[in-house]
Formats: structure tokens, C-alpha cells, sequence
């Protein structure tokens, strides 16, 4: 059998076939997010969301004001509260969004576009991130105001907590929306991370002490750098829908 | 081309489709069976809703899931019950699906006004979804599967709620799109594709019963020598 010659067009067009599947070019997954939310918006993604994340700050905000006026807690106190809190708004908006996701029933038809629900999933956690780290952040700054405690370093402290524990409850809860997006097991993490916060501060004091109030800045950075380095490997698995159970939100 | 290998789906321990073989080339494939039978399981697999538990999808050789967002650039899908967000008019919403599907923002506002208009929306492109009848919704459901105008279109029930005026324009439509394209189309009611179907998948038990054309259907089961209609194949298959 007699083979012909390819055309230059059919070599090239091989050549960088073979380069493309072989070396795919990587973007950066934070820059491709950034992207993609440009492309979409701030309303398509949140989907009405953002109405109620007015009154989920007003609530919010009154509360800590109401507890800083009307409770004397320790530093230690503080430091838990942090704890418990930084991740709390986060989880809330994400299992709004779940929930909402859900009763429409949209994501059928989301999830058969390029850009699929767990794109935009994503870019929920990112919002739903940034905007808890904000809320929190005024939140202890409204303290601090109340109580006076400028000058001092506490503010700091519970500053750089409070984005560390924030950073460590994400990855943690990717590493679960890989498993199952399920919405009873989102609420558990929480309840988990609760429990094991306040079980470490009434019976390993010294343990608690250590971790939350001594730990050194250098290292609450580096604990920064290490989850934004799991997150970015672990995100595209979530865009990918490489998790064990396939993320199949149908099933 | 798209090629079924193996393809079974187990939901928790009950089998919904067990070891499908065969291949979708160009045309219309009219998907019959029962309720229950697996279509909608099929397609969702088909529009990657769905992977399945064991087996492979291939288009043009290559596995649709290592493909990801280069083989849903090529899909349009229509599920059985599509969801919307009820606050959104017609044209936002297909707006919005257009932006996932990755269209520019002035080939989408063309694309969006086209299929309005094509499928007799035009005129309530700016009300709530909400306000829609059950037929109209339909549409916009069917105009979302078109937005990109994709090489291979799902369309899971596409016709149920619409009147018989509408489905004769839906049929017109699909037959204007066919060219060059793979169109699977699941229905209960058989005349919808008795006309346009190029060929007709059969599942039966969780199973694919056949993959042929009208006329080899239509000439399997004989009645006084002549071939019966697609409608009596149907209820002779499943008797
Ligand atoms: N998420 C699920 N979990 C468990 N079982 C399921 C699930 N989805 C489908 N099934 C089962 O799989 C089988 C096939 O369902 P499927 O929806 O694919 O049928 P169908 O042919 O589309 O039916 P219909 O004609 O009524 O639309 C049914 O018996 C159904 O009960
Ligand atoms: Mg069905």
C-alpha cells in the first residue's frame, strides 16, 4: 500500500496537535477565575443572592455589637470566638447557594454549558470568601472601637487568626465539596469545627494558647501561603469534577 | 461521530442502564421506550450531567470527558424539566446562558434576538420567566439548546406541553438545523419523529433494543405483508 506524503499544512497541524495535548498551556487558576468572573458578572453569579447578604451583614454586625457591649469576655474568649466565626458567613452564603441551586433546579442546563455550575461554584466560594473575611474584619474592628483596645496588638492577632483559621476551614471544605456536595455534610463541618475548637480550649488550654493566641505572625503567613498552594491544586479539581463521587449533584 | 462503549449507569446498587453499544452519526436519532426505561439517563450521560459507572463516550475517538469544556462547547441540552431563575425575563436568562456558554456579548445579544423571534418570543422577551405559560417555557428551554448553535443537540422530551402548531414549527426547525449535526431526541409521542428521524434507538430494560432506521423498524414487524406504522412498532416492541 502506498502512503502519500503529507501536506505542510497536515505536518504543522500535527506537530501542534501533539504540543497541545502534551504540554497543555496552564493558567493560573486564580487568574482564570478572575477571568471567567469578569466575563459573567457580579450579579449572574451571585443570582439574587445578594439580597440577602444585606441582612445577613445587618444581623451580623448587630450581633457582635450587641455581644461586645454586653458580654466581658477574656482574651481567650476572643481568640475562640474568632475561631468559630471566621468561617461561619462563608458557610452560610454557600449553603444558600446550594439550597437556591437546588429548588430551581437550574444546574441541569448549567451544567451542560463550557462554563458549568461548579465554575461558578467556584467563584460563589471566592465572593462568599472575600465577603467574610470583610464582614469579620469590620466586625473585630467594631470591637476593637468599642472596647478601646487600640494600640495594643491584640487587634492583630485576631486579624491574622481570623484569615488563617478562615484559609484552613476553605481548603478544608474543598477537599468535603470533592466528596459530596451535600448540604447536611457542609452544616456537619461546621458543627465539627465548632466542637473541635471548643473541646481544644476547655481541655488542652495550653494547646489552645499556643495555637490561637501565641502562634508567630511569620508563621500565620506561611500557613496563608500553604493553603492558597492546596487551593490552587485543589480548585481545578472541583472545575474538573475529579472528585470521588464525580460531584454528581443529580444523583 | 459519537461512539457508546460499555456505557452502564448504577444508581446506588439499581442498574439504569446496562452495557449500551452503538454510535451516533450524523442526523436525527428519535429515542423511544417507556417511562423509565433510561433515556434521560442516557442523555444526561450524553451531556456529561451524568458520568457513567462503567464505559466511555467517544467523540471522534476521544473520550468526552477528558474533553470537558471542548466537548460542551459542541452540546446543547434540553432536559426533561429545565429549571430557570424566575426573576429573569427570556432575554436576560438566555443572555446568561450564553456567557457560559463562552459566546460574545454581541454575537449572544444577536443569537438571543434571533431564536426569540424564531420561536415566537419576541414579544415577551422582557417579562419574568415566571409569568410564563408551560408552553413558553418550553421554548426557551428549547432557544438556550440552540444559543451555540452546537454540532450535537439533546433535547430530553423537547416538545412535551407544546401545542400541535408549535411542535409542527419545532419539527420544521430541527429539520432546518439537521444538517451536518447529531440531534438525539427523546419522546413519547412517536409522530413527532416518525417523519424527521433518521433513525430510531429503542431502549428496553435498561438495554438498547435497536438502532435503525424508520423503514427497517417499520418492515420487522409485518402486518398482512405490509409494513406496520412507527406507532404499532412501538406497542408490538414493548407488548
Ligand atoms: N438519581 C436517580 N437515583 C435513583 N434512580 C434513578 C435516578 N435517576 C433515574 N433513576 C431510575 O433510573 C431509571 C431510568 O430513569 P430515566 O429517567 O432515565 O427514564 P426515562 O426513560 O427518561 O423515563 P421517562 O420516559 O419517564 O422520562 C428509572 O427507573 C428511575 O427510577
Ligand atoms: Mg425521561
Amino acid at each position: 500500500m502506498k502512503i502519500a506524503y503529507p501536506t505542510q499544512k497536515e505536518i504543522d497541524d500535527s506537530i501542534s496537535r501533539v504540543i497541545e495535548e502534551a504540554c497543555p498551556a496552564r493558567e493560573n487558576v486564580f487568574i482564570f477565575l478572575y477571568r471567567l468572573y469578569r466575563e459573567i458578572g457580579f450579579l449572574d453569579v451571585m443570582h439574587g443572592m445578594e439580597k440577602i447578604m444585606v441582612p445577613l451583614i445587618a444581623a451580623y454586625a448587630f450581633g457582635i455589637v450587641y455581644l461586645a457591649n454586653n458580654v466581658t469576655a477574656s482574651a481567650s474568649d476572643l481568640y475562640l470566638s474568632v475561631i468559630l466565626f471566621s468561617p461561619l458567613v462563608f458557610q452560610l452564603l454557600l449553603c444558600l447557594f446550594f439550597l437556591g441551586e437546588q429548588e430551581q433546579g437550574v444546574y441541569e442546563i448549567e451544567l451542560s454549558c463550557k462554563y458549568t455550575m461548579y465554575h461558578l461554584l467556584i467563584l460563589r466560594m471566592g465572593i462568599a470568601g472575600l465577603f467574610s473575611v470583610a464582614v469579620n474584619g469590620m466586625a473585630l474592628v467594631l470591637y476593637g472601637v468599642s472596647q478601646d483596645f487600640f494600640g495594643g496588638t491584640l487587634i492583630l492577632r485576631l486579624a491574622f487568626l481570623a484569615v488563617s483559621t478562615f484559609l484552613v476551614y476553605f481548603t478544608v471544605y474543598v477537599h468535603l465539596i470533592l466528596k459530596s456536595v451535600r448540604i447536611q455534610y457542609q452544616l456537619s463541618l461546621y458543627f465539627t469545627w465548632c466542637v473541635v475548637a471548643v473541646l481544644i480550649r476547655l481541655y488542652i488550654p495550653g494547646m489552645f494558647a499556643y495555637l490561637a493566641m501565641e502562634l508567630p505572625l511569620l508563621i500565620h503567613v506561611c500557613i496563608w501561603g500553604a493553603m492558597l498552594g492546596l487551593l490552587m491544586r485543589l480548585l481545578p479539581d472541583v472545575i474538573y469534577r475529579n472528585g470521588k463521587y464525580n460531584l454528581n449533584i443529580g444523583e | 461521530m459519537l461512539t457508546i462503549e460499555n456505557v452502564s449507569k448504577k444508581f446506588k446498587g439499581f442498574t439504569a442502564l446496562a452495557d449500551i453499544n452503538t454510535e451516533f452519526a450524523e442526523g436525527i436519532y428519535g429515542i423511544l421506550s417507556p417511562n423509565g426505561a433510561g433515556k434521560t439517563t442516557l442523555l444526561k450521560i450524553m451531556a456529561t450531567l451524568l458520568f457513567p459507572t462503567t464505559g466511555t463516550v467517544y467523540y471522534n475517538g476521544t473520550d468526552i470527558r477528558q474533553m470537558g469544556e471542548q466537548y460542551r462547547e459542541l452540546i446543547g441540552y434540553m432536559p426533561q424539566h429545565f429549571g430557570y431563575y424566575r426573576d429573569y425575563s427570556a432575554e436576560r436568562y438566555l443572555k446568561y446562558i450564553a456567557v457560559l456558554k463562552g459566546i460574545g456579548k454581541s454575537e449572544a445579544a444577536e443569537r438571543t434576538d434571533a431564536l426569540l423571534d424564531r420561536l415566537g418570543l419576541f414579544e415577551v422577551k422582557s417579562k419574568k420567566l415566571k409569568t410564563y405559560s408551560g408552553g413558553m417555557l418550553q421554548r426557551v428551554g428549547i432557544a438556550q439548546a440552540l444559543l451555540n448553535n452546537p454540532e450535537i443537540l439533546i433535547l430530553d422530551e423537547p416538545t412535551a406541553g407544546l401545542d400541535p402548531m408549535e411542535r409542527a414549527k419545532f419539527r420544521d426547525i430541527l429539520v432546518e438545523l439537521a444538517e451536518g449535526k447529531t440531534i438525539l431526541y427523546s419522546t413519547h409521542i412517536v409522530s413527532d419523529v416518525e417523519d424527521i428521524a433518521d433513525r430510531i434507538i429503542m431502549l428496553k430494560n435498561h438495554t438498547l433494543h435497536c438502532n435503525m432506521t424508520v423503514d427497517e423498524l417499520r418492515n420487522t414487524f409485518l402486518q398482512d405483508g405490509k409494513a406496520v406504522t412507527l406507532e404499532q412498532a412501538f406497542i408490538k416492541t414493548y407488548q
